[in-house]
Order: C-alpha cells, then structure tokens, then sequence
C-alpha cells in the first residue's frame, strides 16, 4: 500500500513514517501543509493520504478542507483523517461531505498500530471508519439510552461497529458471528429504531445520527417553554 | 464686577447712563446753530438723526446694564457720550483747546468703537483685550501726534505746512487701518456667527470707515462728506440696536425658559433638559454635553464621550466646566447664557452629575469585560499550548513507546520489558485522556471554530444521565469569543446543576437577540435552581456580560417557569 502522510509536526510525522514503514506500508510523501499535501497526492496518486485536522496556516479545519478536495479530484485516494479532538460535528461533516473511503480517527491511535494500519486499509477498500471514541461518546450518551432501549445487547454492539463504519462481514469477523446472522441482526436494528435500511457510508451516517440527535425531541415547542396551564411538562 | 452687591451695581450703572446720555446731549445741543461749520447743527434732518443715534447708544448701555454686561455698558456709555464730541471742532465761540481737543477726538473714539463692535458680536478673551490695548496704542500716538498740539501757543490757528494741513497722515491712516481690521478680524474669533454678531462686525466696520472719510479733513470748512456723515451714524445706530435686540431676545426667551422649567420635574433628566431647551430656543439642533473632569472630555447624557459641535455656551459654576450647550449658528450665545436662569443651572448640574456617573459606570463596565475578555484570551492560547505542544510530544511518546515495544517483541523476544512497555503505553493513553479534558474544560476548541450550537451539542452528546436537546440556527451569527464562551459555561454549570436535581430531560435554547445573545435553560426536575448555582467566577462573568446575555434557567418540574432573568441573576422561584 502507498501513503502520504501530511501533519504540521515533523515528531509526529517522523513516527507515523517509522511506524508505518515497519507495518511494510510504503510511504511515497510527507507534507506539512495542505498545498503540499494535495501536490504530493496530485504527483504520487497513493492509496491512502493520512491527514492532521489541524495544519497551517490557521490551524483551524484545514486537514477537512484538503479531505474533501482530495476525494473531489482524485477520487482513487482515500482519505484518513487524524484529529486531537473527539469531534461529532466533524466526523459527521467528513462522512456527509465525502461519499466512503473516508475516515476520522484520533491522533492516539497512531500508537495502536493495528488500528491505524485497519484503519488503512478499511478507508482504502472504500469503507468508511469513524473512531470508536466518538461511536462510545454518542452510544453511553443518554440521549443514546432511549434509543438504544429497544435493542438487545447483541444488537446495541453490532449497531455500536456499524458507527464505526464497518461493514457487514467486519461485523461478522470481530464478533465471530455468521454472515446471515449479521444480516438479520442490522435488519432488526433498522426496523427497531424506524429507519430505512442503507448500506454503505450512508448507513453509518443514518446510524450517527440517529445515536446523536432523533431522540432529542424532549416534547417542548420553542415558541412556547414551560407547561401549558395546569398541565405537566413530560418529556 | 464681582464683590459689588446688585442693587449698587444698578444705581452706578443707571448713574453711568444717565452721565453719558447728558454729556452725549450736550455736545449735540452746543453745536444746534452752528451751520456750516458742524454736521450736527447743518440741517434740522442731520440734528434729528444724531439726536436718534444718540439715543440708541443710551438704550443700548442700559440694555448691556440690564443684562448684567459691566463692561458693554461702559464702553457703549463712552461712546454714547463722544459720539458728537468732534462735532464741537466746528464750534465758532470756543476756546482754541477745546475745539482742538474735540478735533482729535474721533482717534480716541476707535478704539471704544471696535470694542464695542466686538463685545456687542460675543467676542471675549485675551485675543480681543490684547487688541484693543495695541489699537488704543496706536490711536492715542496718532492722537498726539495732531497738528493742533504741536504749538501749544496758537492751537489749531496756526499755519501748519501743507503736508500736515489738518492730520498727520499717516498716522490718521494708520489707525483707521488697524480700527477696520480688529473689527473684521472679531468676525473669525471664536464665538460662532450668528446674525446679531454678524451685523453688529458690519455696523462697527462700517462707522469705522465712515468716520475716516468724515474727519479726514476737519478744517475744511462747511462740512463736505454729509454721506459718510449719515452712515457713520447709520453704524452706530445698527449697533446700539443689536445690543438692544439681543437683550429683548434674551429677555423673552427669559421668560419661555421660566414658564417652561416649572414644568421640569426635580430629578429632571438630560432629555427633558434637552426638550426644555429646545423649546424655549426654538433650536431643534440644541444638545446637552457634561465635561467630565475624570476624562478630561465631554460626553453625552449616556456617558459616551462626545464631540461638541461650535458653537456652544458653557455652563460653569465657579471655575469648573459643568456643562456645555451647542446650537445652531442662529441662535446668539450671550442670549442663551443670560437666559439660563439659577433653577434651570441647578437642573443642569444635577444632570451632570448623573452624567458624569453614568461615564464612570460605563468605563468601569467596559474594565470589566476587557478583563474577562483577557482573561479568555489567555484560557484559548493555553489550549492551544496544550494542542500543539505538550499532546503533540505526548503523541511522539506513545509512538516512541509503540516502536520500543515492537523491537522487545522481536527475536529474541523480551517478555519482562513488553509488559513494562504496554503498562507505559497504558499510562500514556491515560495521560493524552486527561490532557485532551483539560484543554476542553479550558476552552473548547470547537467554541472557536464551530461556534455556541455546535459547542453545546458536543458537550451534551457526552451526558451519561441527562438527555439534552439543543435549538439553535447551527449557521447562527458569531458574538465575541468572551460572550460565547460565558454562555457555554453557564449551560454546561446550569444542566450539571439540573441533574444533581434529579432532572432527567433538558433543552436549551440559543437565539440571537437585539443585545447580543438569549438563552433558555429548561429542565424537568422538581427542584429550581438554588442562588448558589453559578462558580463566583462565572457569576462576575454574567454580570460582566449583562448587557449582551439574556439568561433564563426554567425547572418546569415544580411551578411553573420563572420570570426571564437578565444576565447573571438567577431565577429564584
């Protein structure tokens, strides 16, 4: 597999080289910036850019920006975004703004080879992988809780690796489970929470939504706060 | 005049007038039969119209009495009683020193001429004493300097060489000269422009130069420039007559103001002040300004500090500066000073009081936030610190351990040093964990770059035991980094608050209001929320922002809501 690799901190990109180069991952390029990032990509055309959230000028969504621009241009290069933060809003920003072969992961991982290189090759098979931190947020977040209500355990864990981005036989292999028994298990789901079946980067995208915001209908209209007369306020 | 007591500056001034008007007519009334050789007594028509000017001079030394103006009454009441004295150079019968004397007399009229020009136009100030000390300078050298003086044995019967026949020229000129431009010069002082003054400056200036022609030739026999004659008279009496005008204006808006302020109330503000003033000037432009001595500015009933338009009248008490007015051009600023009674003064200083406390609270306000907002600068450059410095080497660590912990695991493989190894990586998982919190509960990062909602969604997507909604335009306008983060941290203490109090639902609400930002808490716990809600740091952070945040915690468990709180207070019910 061919990599570029594009973070401000030459550390941090100087470990990530080391690492992945004793995975036998090639890496064809660094960059420290976005403009270098997208001309190294434009030239080597790798598998996978490994790209820091945060780079110059303004530290501020620029790994986001060139993520998107590397999927609009070159649309062969999957993209694997690398973040200090456990940011909901970004991870569904990536996923919504790039259709699969895409993924948010916190900057730890770098340290968990297996799960960077996973991830790898996850976002280079056109998968979608969302860190699991994110998934654990939003899933023991209590608006989760009544959600989740419905679902048995099995089924809350698959729901949970299908946050994750994985696929139905991902699913199958992390939980030692059938490939039909999978099947049915997401069809469950679907139907449990009331929402359409998806396959794909939309599924995960259906399935961080719905852990994140449909149950947050606490049943108070805006205009209006506070209970009607005499009645009571029951979320 | 300070230090005489009303009632004896009257009787001198009604003394002076009286003196002056008597002197004023006896020179007219000695020279009545003198055809020919004065103006005065050529024609019935020129000794009437000397005799009105006359009289204009008197009123208008009483008017400038009336209004308390010391000094104009002087100055007119000089000028009322010489005015005709050159007249008496023409005097067949009288001695050879006094037709002398009177002949010379016009140079010592200049001076008192262009400074009752420039009083009656408002001029004060050093710049026009100074001028007229070196106008009187001049004119007395060209005074002495007549002819007549030269050979006191024989006066004005001598014959004098050609080139001085009557007046040294050029000292005359001189004078005249330095008479017409003191009096244009008062045009661009700095007391404004308004019609009376503008008259007045015309009037003096045209008497100046009138006069100039009239006398440049006193031996010449019947009286040879009657024009120049009827329009240093016309001078004069364009003169006197704005004085008297004025105080008539003044007197009557006197009376507007006094009928008006009875309707003030005590604590009577900066705006019915204003509406008074207006009313009673007729001037719509009017605005009140307080000096405040604290700024060394003045600022505007809100305490804002403010320019003040020319021109303006100053209200003082003693040496201090209390207020100012400005108007419109039109209005005369004399006028207004003597129109602004004791009781309207009095409202007026208690007005700039207020003002003045009004400024220091609005300073003190503002110290406030930029306190605050400093302190939140430093809160985001420390999380950024903490980013990009020490969770980066923390990062490179745990890389460092994860390739240290690959070598032991190499052939030959090293058990005792990968399980120190994995407890190391354990240890700085932990460690970027409670880093990655630290720098969140500091500022969080997507505050900056996400903004109020998306900062409050990602804080509640994290809540174990209460289930948040939050309402707001995600695309909604950005307020200040110190407004968004005080916000952030009320409703990240309100809902901890609210679930310690059982509650197990809540939804905020964020909107953009006329001042800034309003945002309602509402929970389903029974409880409300106590006085003690808020860190004391983040109560002086509300008050601080209490102009831009509308804060409203509601516990709908119990009553009912409470009533909308304005930042920082919390509700009570």
């Amino acid at each position: 597999m061919r990599v570029v690799v594009a973070d401000d901190s030459v550390l941090i990109r100087r470990g990530i080289v080391t690492l992945l180069e004793q995975e036998n991952i090639r890496v064809v390029g660094e960059a420290s910036d976005a403009s270098s990032l997208l001309a190294g990509v434009a030239v080597e055309r790798p598998d996978v850019a490994v790209v820091d959230i945060r780079m110059p000028p303004s530290h501020g969504d620029e790994g986001l920006v060139a993520a998107a621009n590397i999927r609009a241009w070159f649309p062969t290069v999957a993209v694997l975004i690398l973040s200090q933060y456990v940011r909901v809003d970004y991870a569904l920003r990536l996923l919504e703004e790039n259709a699969g072969s895409i993924g948010y992961l916190l900057k730890d991982r770098v340290a968990d080879g297996s799960t960077l290189v996973d991830a790898l090759h996850r976002v280079a098979a056109g998968e979608c992988v969302v860190d699991r931190a994110i998934v654990d947020r939003l899933h023991a977040g209590s608006r989760a809780a009544s959600t989740l209500e419905p679902l048995t355990p099995r089924e809350r864990e698959v729901l949970a690796l299908m946050a994750e981005g994985h696929a139905n036989n991902g699913i199958c292999a992390l939980l030692h489970l059938g490939l039909k028994t999978v099947e049915t298990h997401v069809s469950h789901i679907f139907s449990k929470l009331g929402v359409e079946e998806q396959v794909g980067h939309k599924r995960v995208i259906a399935v961080l939504h719905h852990l994140r915001a449909n149950t947050t209908q606490v049943g108070v209209h805006p205009e209006a706060p506070g209970p009607a007369p005499g009645g009571e306020w029951n979320p | 005049m300070r230090g005489v007591t009303p009632a004896c500056a009257r009787f001198l001034a009604a003394a002076v007038v009286g003196v002056s008007a008597a002197a004023g007519a006896a020179s007219i009334v000695l020279v009545r039969d003198q055809s020919g050789t004065t103006y005065v007594g050529s024609s019935p028509i020129l000794f009437a119209i000397a005799v009105v000017a006359l009289a204009v001079l008197v009123a208008a030394a009483a008017a400038a009495a009336a209004g308390g103006q010391m000094v104009l009454t002087l100055v007119l009441a000089f000028l009322a009683a010489a005015w005709h004295v050159p007249d008496l150079a023409g005097r067949v019968g009288s001695p050879e020193e006094v037709r002398s004397v009177a002949a010379a007399a016009p140079l010592v009229l200049l001076p008192v001429l262009a400074l009752a020009t420039a009083l009656t136009a408002g001029q004060r100030g050093r710049r026009v004493w100074l001028g007229t000390i070196a106008l009187t300078g001049v004119c007395l050298v060209a005074a002495i300097t007549y002819d007549a003086f030269e050979d006191p044995a024989c006066w004005r019967s001598c014959d004098h060489p050609a080139w001085s026949s009557g007046w040294p020229a050029v000292p005359a000129g001189a004078a005249f000269a330095a008479t017409a431009a003191f009096v244009l010069a008062t045009l661009t002082g700095p007391r404004g422009r308004s019609a009376l003054a503008v008259t007045a400056t015309a009037a003096g200036a045209l008497s100046v130069i009138a006069l100039a022609v009239v006398r440049a030739d006193p031996g010449a026999g019947y009286p040879p420039h009657v024009p120049a004659w009827l329009l240093a008279e016309l001078g004069v009496f364009a003169l006197g007559a704005c004085v008297v005008l004025r105080r008539a204006r003044a007197a009557a808006m006197t009376r507007r103001l006094a009928g008006l302020v009875n309707e003030l109330s005590a604590a009577g503000d900066a705006e019915e002040l204003t509406t008074v003033l207006r009313e009673a000037t007729g001037d719509p432009s009017l605005k009140l300004h307080w000096w405040s001595d604290e700024l060394g500015a003045w600022v505007d009933p809100a305490g804002e500090p403010a320019q003040v338009a020319m021109p303006y009248t100053a209200v003082t008490r003693g040496d201090r500066l209390v207020a100012g007015v400005s108007h419109s051009h039109r209005l005369d600023t004399d006028s207004l000073r003597e129109a602004l009674g004791p009781a309207l003064r009095l409202s007026l200083e208690n007005a700039a009081l207020r003002a003045s406390r009004m400024a220091e609270l609005a300073e003190l306000r503002a110290c406030r936030l930029r306190i605050v907002e400093q302190s939140d600068h430093e809160r985001c450059r420390l999380e950024r610190n903490l980013h990009d410095g020490a969770q980066q080497r923390v990062v490179t660590l745990a890389l460092a351990l994860r390739l240290a912990a690959r070598c032991a695991g190499e052939q030959p493989r090293d058990q005792a040093t990968l399980e120190r190894l994995g407890h190391a990586q354990h240890l700085v998982e932990q460690l970027l964990t409670s880093l990655r919190d630290i720098a969140h509960g500091m500022h969080p990062a997507v505050l900056d770059d996400g903004g109020l909602v998306p900062a409050l969604m990602e804080h509640t997507d994290g809540l174990r035991h209460l289930r948040v909604s939050v309402q707001g335009d995600q695309s909604e306008a950005r307020f200040s980094r110190s407004l968004e983060l005080t916000a952030f941290l009320a409703v990240a203490e309100a809902l901890d608050d609210a679930q310690r109090r059982g509650a197990q639902a809540a939804e905020v609400t964020v909107s953009a209001s006329a001042r800034g930002l309003r945002v309602t808490v509402l929970d389903d716990s029974d409880s409300d929320a106590g006085a003690g809600l808020f860190t004391v740091a983040l109560r002086e952070r509300l008050v601080a922002f209490a102009e831009n945040l509308d804060l409203e915690i509601i516990s709908t468990g119990s009553q009912g809501r409470t009533d909308p709180v304005e930042g920082g207070v919390l509700c009570e019910s």
